[in-house]
């Protein structure tokens, strides 16, 4: 008998998705990893989904997963690169992203209490009416609270705020044995559900703290020369910031490239051609500080007001370059500020040897680090791609030579945990993991060590040793290798204009879409988000099959423009609808009654007008 | 006391483009929510753009009461309402585009149309807008009254009256009492020039015939397929064709004649004849000009029956002077009545007063001024979607397809714009305390002027005042 066939008998009302189109959008996350590393390593097809809508449902998935010894991989937005929801073999998807109510808001304590799968951005809508505001919060601010807990906790605001675990007040937390409980910060468990990536068990509901909305938001954008330039100029920054008490809310450094990127996407020149560091200051008082600190500086150039206020208001959309690639790739470490330049430097040489342009985007993290994101853009459709990469590895690995730790692990970086933990912490870890998940059921096949088909003999290739080793080999032989694959090759060419193909291979997959998608919201069906849609597109493209009920999924849709509106990178996502509905309706006609069934649903849905109301 | 008149209304929807008043436009930022679908109590909203259920229609602004709702409830402000051009455009100085949207909407369920946002003057203008109503008696439970408990009659009667009877000793009545005919409402519908198209021409036959009035009509107007509703039909005919239209004269109750100068010379003759052929009432239609009031003062000398006069479309005097030396309705009828009452013979005559009759408000107001009932032409027609323009020049523009639409309809909407009409007097004369129209004329005690108690508190203070900009 089929798990799925079993798992219903005591299911109840508990939503599955089980079909095969359906359980293909839970196979993947952000990442555009080509199927020779997925599908043929690893099982990456879940068994079924589960859309719980309560712990008693969460619980019971858990117990029947211990019961059949089978892997259950919490999913949030999946706007993470690393394969953190990605199963190695199969198992059970607890897709969280629709446990996303937002329960209680203390105005007096000013905290709010909140589902895993509430969105940050739903919760800033919300507090900001009752004049408070998130902390820190992530970038893509369209991600789940819990799917943030667990992955990464260093973003906007976190300069001044710190990790985001410093702002949890209480968790409830489900072990995977199906036990839950409220656990603070003061818990010794407390630790083990921060970046963990889903190894502990399930985070239920969070509890955290808000702040006041701030007067105004203060931006400044300074000019450098070079990137080594402005790294000196933070490191005396921060010694000024500890003296005379300027606290900015948050710091980014972009590069150069990074802000021409900026240009060529609104074809125009608003930023200069140089290093830029963008500061954001919360009120009035603390500019002054900054400005008087600036002209104690002295000759420090500073971009016009409005493009640093552009700036700024762009933070959410990280991705945008995207529209360049069609395919974005990157590392993501965090190093000493005082190592960043070098590792910069490097990064570029090395990007320049596989003829690929590396744009820097880094968050100054607190007064000693930095985490930097070293992106590149490339087309997952050429064949330059699987060369390209490689050069995802060997960023990591050379930053994490140069004294960095991996800021997360997943699948890709799970060979690197010994840059992350030492020895001592790391059997404390698995310590912990033997003890609260003996059946080793919570998202296994990572993190700790890759769990792949073929008797785990490709695992192989990911064990820290054997990667850290030919990683330090590819490095070594890059400028060779590189410059023999740029030869032949040629160079990544940035694209100016998207047709339909390339509209589909731009969208980053970030999940923007699904937090604001209407249809979603009532139906908790990924495949009916602007996402689902192109990959049906993209489906389509390549000539795949498909069915007519996967195909009628693309006339589900409100036409709200929410998910156009929301898009990191910027797409014409109406026209692209109006294209594949005419598409569709050509092959297998209009489903009228489904589409007015779809309707009925979504008028009855109280959810839905909430949804409506908020973003009034 | 006997039956109640009423009208009987019925909503009766033209399916023809007509003018409206807002104008409401969806934003390209519409997100398709349906929200405005749901505040919406008059269904200006609805899904179904081009057949797609998804999207929202383009918003149906004919059946907007202009309440803001939509405008304020839409999550994304994506609703945007103005004024309409074509609305702006139509009628002129004197038929105000409201008074289209008003009539059409009277027409089209009985109803006295609530535009919905307050109205926020001016209080005072031109002609009837100078004049207000008394409402003293506003106070009373009138709504119940009027139309439930209490009985407010709204006929009036036509034909010549007696200034007095006389008895001989034995107490037995000398004078001969004139006939005269009732109408339960004081307004009978007045040939319109224009040219109707057949169904059209039926129904307002039949409208009249429905509700117990008349309307005149052309005698060459008068064919075959009315001839059932001849009762309810005033033959108009030139003196000098009295003998040719015999056979016609011989059916109706009324006949009116256009009025010449030989008229006043012969008139007593003329009734002799007409009433020789048949026992009917005369009337003698006059245009409003420059010494009306003396023509007319001399007709009733002569006998006459009733006196129609007539202003132009907007309620103007007949002569060829600037628009600011022709008198308008209001002073044209006080004039005559004036000029009747001061010669004594106000009451032995019926006076009729048509031109510029626009909305229902103006019968009782024409009434206080001195006329015995009104008859109407224009209005009938914009209840049929008939556009009015008054520049450059006038011109009436009926709306397509008008000729294809079915007696039936176009009949109900007569009678419901006269049940309208017919409310709204009731309202006024309860308000005002009176329960009979006929007491109505030439009440002016019961009204306010406003160039009068203008005169009345600052005259003292500015002399000379420049009225003119009223």
């Amino acid at each position: 008998m089929k798990l799925v066939e079993e798992f219903k008998k005591t299911a109840g009302d508990i939503k599955i998705i089980d079909k095969k189109e359906e359980k293909e959008m839970y196979s993947h996350d952000i990442g555009d990893v080509p199927v020779i590393m997925t599908k043929t390593l690893f099982n990456i097809q879940p068994d079924f989904v589960v859309q719980p809508k309560n712990a008693v449902e969460i619980k019971k998935v858990l117990e029947f997963a211990n019961e059949k010894k089978v892997a259950v991989i919490p999913r949030g937005a999946a706007s993470w690169g690393f394969g953190g929801v990605i199963p190695t073999n199969a198992g059970i998807v607890i897709d969280l992203s629709p446990f996303r109510k937002i329960l209680h808001l203390d105005k007096a304590q000013k905290t709010i209490t909140v589902e895993a799968g509430a969105r940050w951005s739903d919760i800033d809508i919300l507090a900001k009416k009752e004049g408070l505001c998130l902390m820190t919060y992530p970038s893509s601010k369209f991600s789940t609270v819990a799917g943030w807990i667990a992955t990464g906790g260093y973003g906007i605001n976190s300069f001044r705020y710190g990790h985001l675990s410093n702002q949890i007040i209480s968790m409830t937390i489900m072990t995977p044995s199906g036990e839950s409980k409220k656990i603070t910060s003061k818990d010794p468990e407390f630790e083990y559900f921060i970046s963990t990536e889903g190894e502990y068990g399930i985070i239920l509901e969070v509890t955290l703290k808000l702040r006041d909305v701030p007067q105004a938001s203060y931006s400044h954008l300074c000019y450098f020369s070079s990137d080594k330039a402005a790294f000196t100029f933070l490191t005396s920054f921060m010694k000024a910031k500890a003296s005379e008490g300027i606290n900015p809310n948050a710091i980014r450094f972009l590069d150069e490239n990074n802000l021409n990127n900026t240009n060529e996407i609104m074809h125009a020149s608003i930023f200069k051609k140089n290093a830029g560091v963008l500061f954001e200051f919360g009120s009035s008082e603390e500019d002054e500080k900054f400005l008087k600190f600036m002209t104690q500086a002295g000759n420090i150039e500073e971009a016009p007001r409005y493009a640093a206020s552009y700036l700024w208001n762009e933070r959410l959309f990280g991705m945008k370059a995207k529209r360049l690639g069609p395919t974005i790739m990157g590392s993501e470490i965090i190093i000493p500020i005082e190592l960043a330049a070098g590792f910069i430097e490097r990064a570029k040489k090395l990007g320049a040897y596989f003829g690929v342009e590396i744009f820097i985007d880094c968050t100054i993290i607190d007064s000693k680090m930095a985490l930097i994101m070293t992106n590149y853009l490339c087309d997952s459709r050429k064949f330059k791609y699987y060369i390209d990469l490689t050069m995802q590895m060997i960023l990591t690995k050379t930053a994490l030579s140069m004294g960095a730790e991996p800021y997360g692990l997943g699948i890709w970086n799970a060979g690197f945990i010994n840059y992350l933990y030492n020895s001592e912490k790391k059997q404390k870890l698995l310590a912990y993991k033997a003890k609260v998940d003996p059946n080793n059921i919570m998202n296994p096949g990572k993190f700790f060590g890759i769990q792949s088909k073929f008797f785990n003999i490709p695992a192989v290739v990911f064990r820290p040793a054997i990667l850290n080793f030919s990683i330090r080999m590819l490095i070594l032989l890059s400028p060779v290798i590189g410059r023999i694959a740029t030869l032949i090759l040629g160079k990544n060419k940035k694209v100016d204009n998207l047709d339909f193909e390339l509209t589909t291979h731009a969208c980053a997959k970030c999940g923007n879409c699904i937090a604001v998608c209407p249809a979603y919201l009532v139906t908790g069906n990924e495949a009916l988000t602007a996402k689902g849609k192109i990959a049906l597109a993209k489906k389509i493209i390549d000539g795949k099959k498909v069915t007519q009920e996967e195909a009628e999924n693309v006339f589900m849709c409100m036409h709200c423009k929410g998910c156009e509106e929301i898009c990191q990178t910027n797409l014409e996502l109406m026209m692209l609808w109006d294209a594949l509905e005419k598409r569709i309706d050509g092959k297998f006609g209009r489903p009228e009654n489904k589409i007015n069934d779809f309707l009925k649903q979504v008028d009855d849905s109280k959810e839905y007008w909430d949804m409506v109301e908020r973003n009034n | 006391m006997p039956k109640k008149y009423h009208i009987h209304s019925k909503v009766t929807p033209l399916n023809l483009d007509y003018v409206f008043k807002f104008k409401i436009e969806r934003g390209e930022n519409c997100i398709n929510c349906g929200k405005c679908t749901k505040v919406c109590i008059y269904e200006a909203h609805k899904r179904g753009k081009d057949g797609d259920t998804r999207k929202m229609a383009d918003p149906n602004t004919v059946v907007c009461k202009n309440c803001f709702r939509c405008i304020q409830e839409c999550p994304r402000g994506a609703l945007e309402k103005s004024l309409d051009k074509d609305f702006l455009n139509i009628g002129g100085g004197y038929w105000k585009p409201d008074m289209f949207i008003t009539l059409w909407k009277q027409a089209e369920d009985g109803k006295v149309p609530v535009t919905g946002a307050g109205y926020r003057g001016p209080f005072t203008g031109p002609g009837f807008d100078s004049m207000w109503t008394d409402m003293s008696e506003i106070v009373r439970p009138t709504r119940d009254g009027i139309h439930g408990r209490e009985y407010i009659s709204t006929s009036v009667e036509l034909g010549r009256k007696l200034n007095h009877l006389t008895f001989d000793e034995k107490g037995k009545l000398l004078s001969k009492i004139h006939d005269t005919i009732d109408i339960p409402i004081p307004i009978i519908f007045d040939f319109p020039k224009e040219n109707l198209s057949p169904n059209v021409k039926v129904a307002l036959v039949r409208a009249a015939a429905e509700l117990n009035t008349c309307i005149v009509l052309s005698a060459d107007d008068i064919k075959a397929d009315i001839k059932k509703y001849i009762k309810n039909i005033i033959p108009l005919i030139s003196h000098k064709e009295i003998d040719k239209h015999q056979g016609l004269i011989k059916s109706v109750r009324f006949v009116a004649l256009d009025y010449d100068e030989e008229i006043l010379s012969t008139l007593p003759a003329l009734q002799d004849k007409i009433k020789k052929i048949n026992n009917v009432l005369t009337i003698i239609r006059i245009p409003a000009t420059k010494s009306v009031e003396a023509i007319v003062s001399k007709l009733a000398q002569s006998g006459a029956e009733i006196i129609h006069v007539v202003a132009d479309y907007r309620g103007q005097e007949n002569n060829d002077s600037a628009d600011q030396n022709r008198r308008l309705a209001k002073d044209i009828i006080r004039a005559v009545h004036l000029k009747l009452v001061e010669d004594r013979i106000r009451d032995e005559v019926t006076i009729i007063f048509s031109g510029g009759i626009a909305m229902a408000e103006h019968v009782p107001k024409a009434m206080l001024c001195g006329a015995d009932l009104i008859a109407i032409d224009l209005p009938l027609l914009i209840a049929l979607g008939a556009r009015l323009y008054e520049e450059p020049e006038k011109i009436i523009v009926f709306p397509e397809g008008l000729e294809k639409i079915a007696v039936r309809t176009v009949m109900q909407r007569i009678i419901n714009l006269m049940g309208a009409w017919h409310s709204q007097l009731l309202e006024v004369m309860g308000a005002m305390g009176i329960r009979e129209a006929r007491r109505l004329r030439g009440e002016t005690g019961r009204a306010i002027f406003f160039e009068e108690i203008d005169n009345d508190t600052f005259g003292k203070l500015f002399k000379k005042r420049e009225t003119a900009n009223i």
